[in-house]
């Protein structure tokens, strides 16, 4: 059965959509754009108002102002960010926090803790990519701090220093290069990778004073100078220093990584292979030579 | 003397006004491992194979001693965060959850076992703040109208808003109420 003209065009209204003041516009074309009049007085200024320099359209270059010496070089270059992008960065770790990870079992107080302890609890966030060099331990919460810690962090203050030690704890600051920080910030990720452990690099020059200063714990400092200013900062801050020696965790408690050492108890160039559960070691005395030198 | 010949061969002339500068002994019983060049010439990834004869490989042996893996174990993170265990004191001021046993509803720790309650604000850096009360199970209008109390009474003269969503067991204050509302639930033992 043929369908009549009217319920063609019936149907084809159902589809379309509705005329509203948002979809009419006028004909393509019929809108012209303004042009500026001509004549004697068809447009006497043009909007650019009476005289001077606008009317006659002739604007000055950019950062000029009319004067002898312009704006850009009346001052003298002070350059307040010269050299920001290469400056150590050391994001902050409270004693409060470190405290609480404690205190939730995220960290177990028992064994060494390092860097890798720290950001293994995915509570402490960190970007070696962003010059992130490693914690900076800061004193808020020192006052309540009461564990009994051997911790390594990139950074710290006398009061970290004495409030660690105040407990019988023991705490060292470490300089870790780049690619050092690159394993020790995610561990899985490095060992699953198979690339021998890196050996860790001596610190920078600007670094080298507060690595080797036995005041700040440095490990690079002489462990007589660190024995004998642990006992002086004893005396300054007045607490009595408790005798590790006589700790039942003498040997967690003076656990130190070797210079080069970036993992306790892993020597560089080792090979870690997680799913055969075996290391592999290099026999080759060049590269023997390469990784303890 | 001679340390500092062997440093200043090391990094330049810069190395050698150091002691000068920085007033550092640098004498070799502290430095003993900064002699060597500190260059790294090629890494893993980056280094070519130099053939696929497996016989030009370098040397290594294998170790399979149970000493050494408990430290590649220590490096290994956690897979799941465990529950803490309970301890005699909590210096943190951290306590563990000891819900009272009538109540109407249950507040849930997080995965963190920290107490759920939240600052929200309505744009980035702006000044509008929530206070958010979330994973709250059973009545959730008796919480919140105990909340209100606790809020009011510390905070006599606040005006402030609550909205209480029942599907997903959360509060919302205006304001800024989280230290309040902390300190109040953690005195009940949630």
């Amino acid at each position: 059965m043929a369908t009549r003209g009217y319920e063609k065009a019936l149907s084809m209204l159902k589809t379309l959509p509705r005329v509203g003041l948002f979809n009419i516009a006028p004909n393509p074309g019929f809108v012209k754009p303004s042009k500026r009049g001509r004549g004697q007085h068809g447009g006497d200024k043009h909007g650019a108002g009476n005289k001077g320099s606008k009317a006659r359209q002739n604007y000055m270059r950019t950062g000029y102002e009319t004067s002898l010496r312009p704006y850009y070089l009346s001052f003298t270059h002070e350059p307040y960010y010269l050299g920001h992008h290469l400056k150590r960065q050391y994001p902050p770790l409270s004693l409060g926090q470190l405290q609480l990870m404690i205190d939730t079992d995220r960290i177990n107080a028992e064994k060494p803790i390092d860097l890798v302890q720290i950001c293994n609890t995915g509570l402490y966030k960190i970007n070696p990519q962003c010059k992130h060099y490693g914690v900076h331990l800061t004193d808020e919460g020192a006052d309540s701090f009461k564990a009994k810690v051997n911790i390594e962090v990139q950074w710290a203050t006398e009061p970290v220093i004495a409030a660690v030690e105040r407990n019988g704890g023991t705490i060292t600051t470490a300089f870790f290069d780049p690619p050092s920080l690159f394993a020790l910030t995610n561990v899985k990720k490095f060992l699953e990778s198979g690339e021998p452990i890196p050996k860790r690099m001596i610190p920078p020059e600007d670094a080298i004073s507060y690595y080797t200063d036995p005041k700040m714990r440095g490990y690079l400092a002489d462990p007589d100078q660190v024995s004998w200013e642990r006992l002086v900062l004893a005396q300054k801050y007045g607490y009595s220093l408790p005798k590790i020696e006589e700790d039942p965790n003498y040997e967690m408690l003076t656990l130190r990584k070797d210079p080069r050492q970036i993992f306790y108890g892993l020597e560089p160039g080792w090979v870690v292979n997680l799913i055969d559960r075996i290391i592999l070691k290099p026999t080759d005395p060049e590269l023997q030579e390469y990784y303890k030198g | 003397m001679a340390t500092m010949k062997t440093l200043g061969f090391v990094s330049g002339a810069g190395f050698k006004c150091l002691n000068r500068i920085l007033g550092i002994d640098l004498i070799p019983r502290t430095l003993p491992a900064i002699h060597s060049v500190p260059v790294r010439y090629a890494r893993f990834k980056s280094s070519p194979l130099i053939s696929d004869d497996s016989t030009q490989y370098t040397g290594f042996e294998i170790s399979r001693n149970p000493e050494e893996w408990k430290f590649v174990q220590d490096l290994l993170p956690q897979p799941v965060i465990k529950k803490p265990s309970p301890k005699p004191e909590y210096p943190s001021g951290w306590k563990p959850q000891n819900p009272p046993a009538d109540s109407p509803y249950f507040i849930q720790r997080t995965a963190n076992h920290m107490l759920p309650v939240y600052l929200k604000r309505d744009t980035p850096r702006g000044v509008r703040k929530r206070t958010v009360v979330r994973y709250i199970q059973g009545d959730v209008w008796a919480l919140e109208e105990e909340l209100r109390a606790v809020v009011s009474k510390t905070y006599p003269k606040d005006i402030f808003n609550t909205m209480v969503n029942e599907v997903a067991g959360q509060i919302t204050f205006r304001g800024d109420y989280v230290s309040v509302l902390k300190a109040y639930l953690e005195s009940k033992g949630w």
